[in-house]
């Protein structure tokens, strides 16, 4: 129940561990064989951690690009958090979707959209935080996570790029800690 | 294609070889790095599971038949650009296209095409400028945008 070194890079990789593991359950990620991709999808994903530069870099079809935009600072959540009460702070998360097809990016972006925000089966908008510092990695206690605002974004509207899709998902984080 | 001639004594068909002996020179030596035009995929399915536009079923577990699509390569003149940056939120998206210029004999067996491979790339159908002509031979323009594949 304490703020943990490098926490914030734990948001990050547990909200990232938390998406591929329902796109694994889903059959987007993981399956060798194309023809058992759902939707009738016929090139498997391509997993970036990365704004995808079209102009510099490689893109496949069906590349999802996971990144994160800015992070505020801490709020206080609570009256007297600077001796070990309530914090919160907002990480905000793109996911990329440049599909084979406009069917595809779009059933991928509503497929992650659910996962994030608790509609799909075993999912739900409150996801816990793991410690990846201890041995093994383990739920870390006073720690919740939760998504708000997770939208599809469409901001190539062209018809040759219609097939980008981009699901933008705030993840508040919410722990106890003590200032110091 | 013209149905009569403009110009008299004007042989279109020396004038066409001509051109197209100089779209072939600035082609890519290897034939395999040549444009090559793929036509349509049919996408079916059955009377029970809905496709959409593009041929993706919303039935997740169903796999709906595609056909093989149809390839040509005709000479083409091919020029490079690079699109105009555009700053987006989630960062800067710049793609570039080609310009194909065809004569009107190899535009008839390309028309409709969804999108050209060249040098391995592919570069998608994005619109066909108006016609022009040299008397009686067509000009057709085209302009594809990159894939963004490497």
């Amino acid at each position: 129940m304490a703020f943990i070194r490098n926490q914030e890079r734990m948001v990050y990789q547990s909200v990232m561990d938390l998406v591929q593991g329902h796109l694994t359950t889903l059959g987007w990620l993981g399956q060798t064989d194309p023809n058992l991709l759902p939707f009738g999808a016929t090139v498997p994903l391509t997993w970036l951690e990365a704004t995808p530069d079209p102009k510099l870099d490689p893109l496949a079809p069906n590349t999802v690009a996971f990144t994160e935009g800015d992070t505020p600072d801490d709020e206080e959540g609570e009256l007297g958090a600077v001796h070990g009460g309530l914090w919160r702070v907002e990480h905000t998360f793109f996911i990329d979707i440049y599909g084979e097809s406009l069917g595809v990016a779009k059933a991928l972006a509503s497929d992650i959209r659910a996962i994030l925000n608790g509609k799909l089966p075993g999912t739900s908008r409150y996801a816990n935080l793991t410690d990846f510092s201890l041995t093994p990695p383990a739920q870390a206690l006073g720690h919740i996570l939760s998504f708000e605002d997770v939208e599809v974004t469409r901001p190539m509207a062209q018809p040759a790029k219609m097939r980008w899709e981009v699901v933008k998902a705030t993840c508040v984080h919410e722990f106890h800690a003590e200032e110091g | 294609m013209a149905s009569t001639p403009q110009i008299p004594n004007f042989d279109a068909a020396a004038v066409r070889e001509g051109l197209r002996l100089a779209m072939q020179v600035g082609l890519p030596p290897d034939t395999d790095d040549q444009p090559l035009f793929v036509m349509p995929t049919t996408v079916s399915g059955d009377a029970v599971n809905v496709l959409d536009a593009a041929g993706t079923p919303f039935n997740p577990s169903y796999r709906p038949t595609r056909s093989v699509p149809a390839t040509v390569r005709v000479p083409c003149a091919i020029e490079y650009f690079d699109g105009a940056g555009k700053i987006e939120s989630f960062g800067l998206v710049a793609p570039s296209h080609v310009l194909l210029t065809l004569l009107d004999q190899d535009f008839a067996q390309v028309k409709g095409f969804v999108y050209v491979v060249i040098g391995g790339n592919k570069y998608w159908f994005e619109r066909e400028f108006a016609p022009l002509g040299l008397v009686d031979v067509g000009v057709h323009q085209i302009k594809c945008r990159s894939d963004d594949e490497g």
